[in-house]
């Protein structure tokens, strides 16, 4: 095959061969975020049988990256043969059911473009391997230089043919048992990069929550301030590219979920439990600058502050629905767990999802995975939606669309979270970053259906609750509103403190009468009087016109203009503050 | 876990402990009990992976340690392996903690016309980004140097620098006074004005440790140099002249040179460091001056000296003629000698390394990184 050059190596350098395809995936970006790059490093060590992966940014800095794993290490054969064609050229994936050797682990598979994941994020770095099964080892310097827009274009013209995309400067080393792993390390971090790592500011959710810019202490901590800081747990778009490095790393990584802080309501859940102890039964730690990562899921999550350790999971039951897939139909049955609040009258729910069917686009499919849903919105914006793992491992970041849902249900997309562990299936669904999908992939399209039609039985049961739970909300704040007046009321005169405030229907209400009574102890409120009636029946705006009216009759009993005029505005400034 | 290199040959010599022991940390003591517990101890190391002299000080509670999150406080290094880097940053804990380089090169940038417009290290990435992926190497070199620069600037003040180089303090020419330069950077530096937990504070007093080598490789101009150093002795101080005068061999410099270099160069060199703490406006006072031979794996013969001073902030100062006689005094310099692990000293000093080594083990079984082996 015919080789184009975009670049020359310096002399004692050898050649990088990419396949065309491959060379234009880097040069343009392969991935759409730094997590996204690095996760390709932790996905590699995962499947090298690690049991450590260890990142450091360089924070505040920036200036210096490694990744040491303690794995199998790469082969010096592996890796000629990667520098010689091998990356992206053979797509090769691992066999379903594939495991690894030491901790059975699912094996993720190589596409072997891991490695050059790096590129996008630094343009020479360095490599160290002891490889534990050859005994050897090796320390390899790779260099990627800027492609210009013209060495794309001529390298994509040749189609099947290789360029040279880079340079590497490799040696042998002794080999070291203890060394077993591979350890990559970079100050040649690419500007861009640096500059949005470097831009934390009051976008760093520490400052943003607790004042302050040293590095986070704990993952624990990392989480409490991008969860409970009033600005960033809105969206984690409003914090730093650092916490959303983090973010993204933590979510993506095949580790367990957090089981800090205030807790996870979906880890009460047997089903849950048991996927916690298989991560854990993983044995594989990844820590970013010295926080553990875990994954960044505190259930439920809203404004209210409800916490787990309030919610209460009752006996599951089944949820049946209609899957439809184009003219494809199958009754689908998942289990349902209410979730009930103390001392609220939230509900909460917690889906159990499996799927299983031999036969889609002529490959079997195998999915499990939850979904949670709260009445209020999820906080951060980032949890909700679907997201799709694969071997344990995050596909791009949480869908909030829910595949594309087809039909408007407002802040309801908002309330809803959930993740699918892929089982069996999908292997030509992902793209080749490794962060998005194929839409048209039979595998896909089945998901999605099931995400449809779970959700069209779903979503009416949300909006009742959501109902229910907005018509409590406008009581509590109708009574604290009222006690609020009554208090001013009582402020305004010496006589007996009114307690309640009462609203009556009597059927023969005049013009003449008072639409507002204040009797002993109880201020009674005609909704039938025949001037008020009609500014009442406007549900949204019932409270407040009984409020004004309530301040109306009162500043009338006054003796003078100048006391009536003094009382109603008080009570009117009572009314609408804060 | 395990980093790439293998463990330092002396990580584990007795001798360099007892010079931590006996030295180092009575003197560091001190100066932590002053402290008052109005801030933490800081401290500023060229440490290698095996990290003895921190977590000596640690179990001296002199630095402090954070048993629940295990994290050293107020410590920063300065490493120049980038395979070593990260297992230190480790250990310490804490990201922001290290300066991968050499620090004579981080500490001695010196700016130009172009390095000069940036003075802050967004400015400085802002055109590092400007210049786009095809900057020329050397322009990035040097702006990023700028950048650690500042940062490692910004790390000062401490209240222990311990400037373990083992390396020629005079190298070769062009170069010859380089590490004096560096020494006298950080200790302008030490002036500043240092933020901890929002207080702002200024040293009254800090420790400076400097440990060089000295062997056969010494050059013509360091010989150069400390003969500069003494004569502008022996023209301050008369009482300095008269004590080389009376020594056969002290009178002759030459002769000082060729018959006995070792005493040259530790009658001299310390007088570089008063120098610059006389500049910088402190008080300098000796309170270690040791050395002991060792033997390299080429099979060569060479010293290591190490200086302890304390330095006292102070507006004037007076005459060196009493420190410049101290240094002449052979009495004054302690020659370690190795000792036997079931002597009545080497007993205690290998307990306290094994001490030692026993919490620097837990905090790398914690980080799981590479165990150091038992003493």
């Amino acid at each position: 095959m015919k080789q184009e050059t975009a670049f020359t190596p310096a002399p004692g350098w050898e050649p990088i061969k990419l396949s065309a395809k491959v060379f234009g995936h880097i040069s343009q970006g392969l991935y759409r975020t730094p997590a996204g790059a690095i996760k390709e490093l932790i996905s590699n060590a995962f499947d090298a049988d690690a049991e450590h992966v260890k990142i450091h940014t360089d924070f505040p800095n920036f200036g210096i990256f490694s990744c040491e794993d303690n794995g199998h290490g790469i082969s010096v054969d592996d890796f000629t043969q990667l520098m010689n064609r091998g990356f992206g050229s053979s797509m090769k994936r691992s066999e379903a059911g594939e495991l690894t050797s030491r901790f059975h682990r699912p094996l993720i598979g190589r596409l072997g473009i891991g490695i050059l994941s790096l590129a996008q994020i630094c343009n020479e770095f360095k490599i160290v391997s002891h490889h534990s099964a050859s005994k050897k080892a090796f320390e390899v310097t790779i260099q990627f230089p800027p492609y210009t827009k013209e060495e794309l274009d001529r390298a994509e013209k040749k189609k099947g043919g290789y360029v040279i995309g880079g340079a590497y400067k490799f040696s042998e080393i002794p080999y070291n048992a203890s060394n077993s792993g591979v350890k990559i390390y970079t100050s040649a971090l690419r500007a861009t990069f640096r500059r949005r790592m470097q831009e934390l500011g009051d976008r760093f959710a520490k400052k943003a929550h607790m004042g302050k810019n040293d590095p986070y202490l704990s993952f624990e901590e990392y989480i409490d301030c991008v969860y409970n800081s009033k600005l960033i747990s809105k969206s984690l778009t409003l914090a730093s590219d650092y916490d959303q490095l983090l973010f993204g790393l933590a979510l993506s990584a095949p580790v367990p979920y957090f089981e800090g802080g205030e807790g996870d309501v979906i880890l009460k859940a047997d089903f849950m439990q048991q996927i916690q102890k298989r991560l854990k039964g993983y044995k594989f730690v990844v820590e970013v600058d010295n926080l553990r990562l875990a994954r960044p899921l505190v259930l439920p999550s809203n404004r209210e502050g409800i916490a787990s350790k309030q919610c209460r999971l009752l006996p599951g039951r089944d949820h049946q629905f209609q899957l439809c897939d184009g003219s494809f139909q199958e009754t689908v049955t998942i289990n349902k767990y209410s979730v009930e609040v103390d001392s609220q009258e939230e509900k909460y729910a917690l889906y159990h999802l499996k799927y299983y069917n031999a036969m889609v686009g002529g490959r079997p499919l195998r999915i499990s995975g939850y979904m949670f849903n709260q009445t209020g919105r999820l906080y951060p914006r980032e949890i909700q939606g679907v997201l799709i793992r694969i071997k344990n491992i995050a596909i791009g970041t949480y869908d909030n669309s829910l595949m594309y849902y087809p039909h408007a249900e407002g802040p309801r997309f908002s309330m809803v979270s959930m993740e699918f562990f892929i089982e069996e299936g999908f292997e030509d669904a992902l793209n080749i970053d490794r962060d998005s999908f194929n839409g048209l992939d039979p595998h896909y399209v089945r998901v999605q259906s099931f995400v449809h039609s779970m959700m069209r039985t779903i979503f009416p049961e949300i909006w009742t609750e959501e109902k229910e739970r907005n018509k409590r909300r406008r009581e509590e704040l109708k009574k604290v509103s009222q006690q609020k007046l009554l208090g001013a009321i009582n402020r305004t005169s010496a006589a007996a403190p009114m307690r309640r405030v009462a609203v009556n229907e009597p059927q023969n209400a005049s013009e003449s009468d008072a639409p507002v009574q204040f009797r002993k102890g109880q201020i009674e409120v005609t909704s039938s009087h025949p001037l008020l009636g009609p500014a009442l029946k406007r549900r949204k705006s019932r409270a407040v016109v009984e409020q004004i009216a309530i301040a109306f009759e009162r500043a009338l009993r006054e003796s003078t203009d100048l006391k009536r005029r003094q009382v109603f505005y008080k009570l009117l400034s009572e009314i609408f503050s804060a | 876990m395990h980093s790439t290199a293998r463990f330092s040959r002396w990580w584990n010599d007795p001798i360099k402990h007892y010079k931590r022991r006996h030295y180092w940390i009575p003197e560091a003591k001190k100066l932590q009990r002053e402290l008052d517990g109005k801030r933490g101890f800081r401290y500023f190391t060229l440490c290698s992976r095996e990290m003895i002299d921190v977590f000596s000080l640690i179990k001296e509670g002199i630095v402090s340690y954070d048993t629940a999150l295990h994290k050293i406080n107020h410590v920063k290094f300065c490493e120049i392996d980038e395979t070593i880097f990260p297992e230190i940053k480790d250990l310490v804990g804490y990201e922001d903690s290290g300066f991968l380089g050499r620090l004579e090169d981080i500490v001695l940038f010196q700016g130009d016309s172009y390095t000069d417009k940036f003075t802050s290290r967004g400015e400085i990435n802002t055109e590092i980004e400007r210049l786009g992926e095809a900057i020329p190497k050397e322009k990035k070199h040097r702006l990023e140097l700028k950048s650690q620069h500042l940062s490692l600037q910004q790390a000062f003040p401490f209240d222990f620098v311990n400037y373990d180089f083992c390396d020629i303090y005079y190298p070769n020419p062009p170069d010859t006074m380089r590490i004096n330069s560096a020494v006298d950077r950080m200790v302008e530096w030490q002036s500043r004005l240092g933020i901890e937990e929002g207080r702002e504070f200024f040293l009254k007093r800090f420790l400076l440790a400097v440990t060089c080598r000295f062997d056969d490789n010494v050059s013509k101009d360091a010989y150069g140099r400390l003969a500069t150093v003494v004569a502008a002795n022996q023209r301050e101080y008369p009482q300095y002249r008269i004590a080389l005068e009376r020594d056969p061999v002290r009178k002759d410099l030459k002769k000082w040179q060729k018959q006995d270099p070792f005493d040259l160069f530790l009658s001299a060199w310390p007088k570089e460091l008063i120098r610059i703490m006389e500049k910088r406006q402190w008080r300098m006072e000796i309170r270690g001056f040791v050395f002991y031979p060792r033997v390299s794996d080429l099979g060569k013969h060479y010293t290591i000296v190490s200086l302890l001073c304390d330095c006292i902030r102070q507006n004037s100062v007076g005459t060196h003629e009493g420190q410049s006689l101290w240094l002449l005094d052979r009495n004054n310099r302690d020659k370690l000698k190795p000792l036997s692990r079931s002597s009545a000293e080497g007993r205690p000093l290998y307990a306290h390394l094994q001490a030692v080594v026993t919490k620097r083990n837990a905090q790398a079984q914690y980080r799981s990184r590479p165990l150091l082996p038992k003493i």
